[in-house]
């Protein structure tokens, strides 16, 4: 049997064995996107086996991360690092083979996909990235980064509106590096694909500046690996190569949607192993073992040419590679002496503005800084000043224009954050991070340190109305587990929140107000708390209070101190890191009265566990209304005096 | 300016290791013609037995065609072919580069694309192969007590010296 073939049947029985052991899985796509995965490791996937970290390594990126089971057979069979026994312990508890493909789980995976699309978005953040560190740091015949970014997507991904604004930013950047290899087998779970999609995809990509391959067999690994080789001489735009696939080849359900996600029975994988001449797929015989040795020969001859030129690049370039090293280094940052004390002392912030200062010390200290907003950077602030624009033709802008594209724009950003190994920004209002939870969460699950900023954060948006005035959006973030979500009053706190986010290596979300905050007198170490006393020290009430809501909750306090109740004012940036304080620092910060109240433009519920059965919560429960600041603060009441009547009430009781 | 280069000759096992050590040094994708036939038309005998021998020819006519449509790649093919039924016109816009050994070298017959009972017989002989591959080939390369290093040199020459005149 022809060698090829022979690897190729080995891989399907590998994944269906793999998929029926565990009783779960998806045997469709293992079946049919089999040449593509196998033709890609074969002949074209630059890596490095022995360093999972290999800085100039391409990028594979598996989208429809269902398709895991193939992913982690081909790299069994490559020589990735997987041992038979992981393999048989699919989708089993603490596994290195995981359902879906798991950042930090199993080292050759570079990012966490599964929600169908994100995974596109996030090849589209790799490849920017790569385009960036590129043209910094490339040198005539030594390009040190120069690596390409592999997608492999199914129909499901590519109907996702995440993937949809990658693939037209995508086209816009000319991300000529970056091949997107489309397994359409015109088959979703359920039904096929004309159900409810008609689209052309050839003209959509083509629309979208992309250039566009069709592989009409993309069951024949030769068709495959020539369309790939074919893909990588591009360089001017992006490149999708349609391979039109059977879904389950060789099953007795090949062609029909009922094998997406159904286990092959033992009868029927005993079937297919006949079919297919596998005894035991995990044994891989000598011929197999040979054949792959020669990929790994391919990649370890890459591997060595480009150490030798890295050698001559550091001689040849001697300041160019300083400046490299310098990129690369992640020495820790002084944050507390980012700024000089005038500029935090001195002037009353908007947030907004806070940030954007803070964004730009930043960026001189941290090169590998960048980040972008969804069209709104004029309004959220969050760019660096000076840092140029990204777009095809400046590679070395720092500040990206995403679009009206939120979704894309934080999965672009974990892709970003993921592959320069260092934080991301992006932004845009508050109100419109509904539309990027998922690589919110996904960036949470990764543990990645992408900061997501946030402006407009509450009701005094004013006259753009309620569905740009926040409820429940800081309650949605604070439950995500591992991020952390930042609403600071001031400069000070705005500098302990970096300083925590920086050092933590989670990703954050900063909450970042429109309106002018009067500054605060207080501390950097105590704002790193996460909740500390602001002012006060013992009371009759103590005022619990974040962002905007602390020069609110200072102003009651100034009235209720008139009428003779003493009043403790906590400040709280972050809820997650007053979490992790000792019982000890929390049960003091709470006992500064017995009577606590929270004070939060949202509907977070989380105040209830701090405030007790006997304290009182002012929130905001519902949508607002189109009108001015100051008229909806009426609405609200949410001035001082109705807060410190509501409050003095309750005390005289 | 070219779509590929052929590596043509009557040793067929020594022209495949030749030509991967080619496109290895020069980062190109390297095609095993015969590999490539055999995996498109999968069982070559049941083919034959059901469909007859012209029908085999046709089929692996068509799949050396295929070869053809390959780009930027190294490609061997066996002599047997290359030359029948005109199939070296498939590859006009490739390179053509002619490893040549002398009769009394080639003692142990390469077993592709000759004994094999299946496939469809190859009827010249050894003068009219040279005869037609001298013919069609660019360059010759003659192996003649060379060690494997220096005609994979003399090949990259040849390529060197095509690119300067084109």
């Amino acid at each position: 049997m022809n060698i090829n073939k022979k690897c190729l049947n080995f891989l399907r029985a590998m994944s269906c064995e793999m998929i029926t052991n565990a009783n779960s899985g998806h045997p469709g796509v293992a079946l049919g996107a089999t040449e593509i995965m196998y033709a890609l490791f074969k002949d074209h996937y630059f890596y490095d086996v022995k360093d999972h970290k290999f800085f100039p390594r391409d990028r594979f990126i598996l989208s429809c991360g269902h398709a895991s089971s193939l992913y982690y057979a081909t790299a069994y069979m490559f020589n990735f690092g997987l041992g038979e026994d992981d393999l048989k312990s699919f989708r089993q508890l603490n596994s290195k083979t995981p359902g879906h493909p798991e950042y930090n789980t199993t080292n050759f995976v570079e990012v966490s996909t599964g929600p169908l699309g994100q995974g596109v978005a996030n090849a589209v953040g790799m490849a920017i990235a790569e385009t960036m560190v590129a043209s910094r740091f490339n040198a005539q015949k030594y390009p040190v980064v120069d690596n390409y970014t592999y997608c492999l997507c199914g129909d499901g991904c590519l109907m996702e509106g995440v993937a949809q604004e990658a693939i037209s930013l995508a086209g816009t950047l000319k991300l000529n590096k970056l091949i997107l290899l489309y397994d359409c087998n015109k088959m979703t779970i359920d039904g096929n694909l004309n159900i409810s999609n008609t689209e052309n995809p050839v003209k959509k990509f083509k629309s979208m500046n992309w250039n566009v391959i069709v592989c009409k067999n993309g069951n024949n690994y030769y068709c495959v690996t020539r369309a790939i080789a074919k893909a990588k001489k591009s360089n001017k735009k992006p490149t999708v190569i349609i391979f039109k696939t059977t879904i389950g080849l060789n099953s007795k359900l090949a062609g029909s949607n009922l094998i997406h996600g159904n286990p092959l029975t033992l009868t029927d994988l005993d079937e297919l192993k006949e079919k297919l001449n596998v005894t035991d797929p995990f044994k891989l015989p000598e011929d197999i073992k040979n054949h792959v040795i020669k990929t790994n020969e391919r990649n370890n001859r890459l591997i060595e040419k480009w150490n030798n030129n890295f050698a001559v690049y550091q001689k040849a370039y001697p300041e160019l590679y300083k400046k490299l090293a310098s990129f690369m280094d992640n020495k820790p940052i002084n944050i507390n002496h980012l700024l000089k004390q005038e500029q935090i002392d001195k002037e009353d912030y908007a947030m907004r503005d806070a940030n954007h200062i803070i964004l730009k010390e930043l960026s001189s200290k941290m090169p590998r800084l960048v980040g972008g907003c969804a069209d709104v950077a004029l309004t959220t602030k969050a760019y660096i000043e000076d840092g140029g624009d990204f777009s095809c033709e400046n590679r070395r802008g720092k500040n990206i224009h995403y679009g009206v594209r939120e979704h894309s724009m934080g999965a672009i950003c974990n892709g970003i954050t993921l592959y320069l190994q260092s934080p991301s920004f992006c932004s845009t209002f508050l109100a419109f991070s509904n539309y990027m939870l998922s690589p919110i969460r996904m960036s949470a699950q990764m543990n990645i340190p992408s900061m997501f900023m946030f402006s407009h954060d509450n009701f005094r948006v004013g006259q753009d109305g309620p569905t740009h005035q926040c409820v429940e959006q800081l309650g949605e973030l604070r439950l995500i587990p591992n991020l952390y979500v930042y609403r600071p009053c001031n400069m000070t706190e705005l500098l302990a929140c970096y300083d925590n986010a920086l050092s933590n290596q989670s990703p954050s979300c900063f909450i970042l107000s429109k309106e002018i905050l009067k500054n605060q007198n207080n501390n950097f170490n105590d704002a790193k708390f996460g909740g500390y006393i602001i002012s006060g020290d013992y009371g009759e009430v103590e005022i619990l209070a974040t962002g905007s809501e602390v020069e609110l909750a200072q102003n009651v306090k100034s009235i209720l101190e008139g009428q003779d109740i003493k009043v403790v004012v906590a400040s709280f940036p972050c809820l997650e890191i007053f979490e992790n304080q000792t019982e000890k620092y929390k049960n003091d910060i709470l006992s500064r009265a017995n009577f606590r109240v929270s004070l939060e433009a949202s509907n977070d519920n989380i105040w209830e566990k701090y405030i007790g059965n006997n304290g009182l919560k002012f929130s905001i429960e519902n949508f607002g209304k189109s009108a001015k600041q100051n008229d909806l603060e009426q609405y609200f009441k949410f001035i001082p005096s109705e807060i410190a009547k509501a409050i003095k009430k309750t005390v005289k009781k | 300016m070219i779509k590929n280069v052929v590596i043509i000759g009557l040793n067929y096992e020594y022209n495949i290791e030749i030509a991967q050590s080619v496109a290895d040094s020069l980062e190109a994708y390297f095609l095993n013609g015969d590999e490539f036939v055999n995996y498109q038309l999968q069982n070559k005998k049941n083919m034959k037995e059901l469909c007859g021998v012209e029908y085999l020819k046709a089929q692996e006519n068509k799949a050396i065609k295929g070869c053809a449509e390959f780009e930027n790649s190294i490609i061997t093919i066996p002599s047997h072919y290359f030359l029948r039924d005109n199939q070296y016109k498939n590859f006009d816009n490739s390179l053509i580069i002619y490893i040549r050994f002398s009769k009394d070298k080639l003692t142990k017959q390469s077993k592709i694309g000759f004994v094999d009972e299946f496939i469809v017989p190859n009827l010249l002989t050894y003068a009219q192969k040279d005869l037609e591959l001298e013919k069609l080939a660019k360059y010759i390369v003659n192996v003649r007590n060379k060690k494997k290093s220096t005609i994979e040199d003399e090949i990259k020459k040849c390529l060197e010296e095509y690119c300067e005149h084109k």
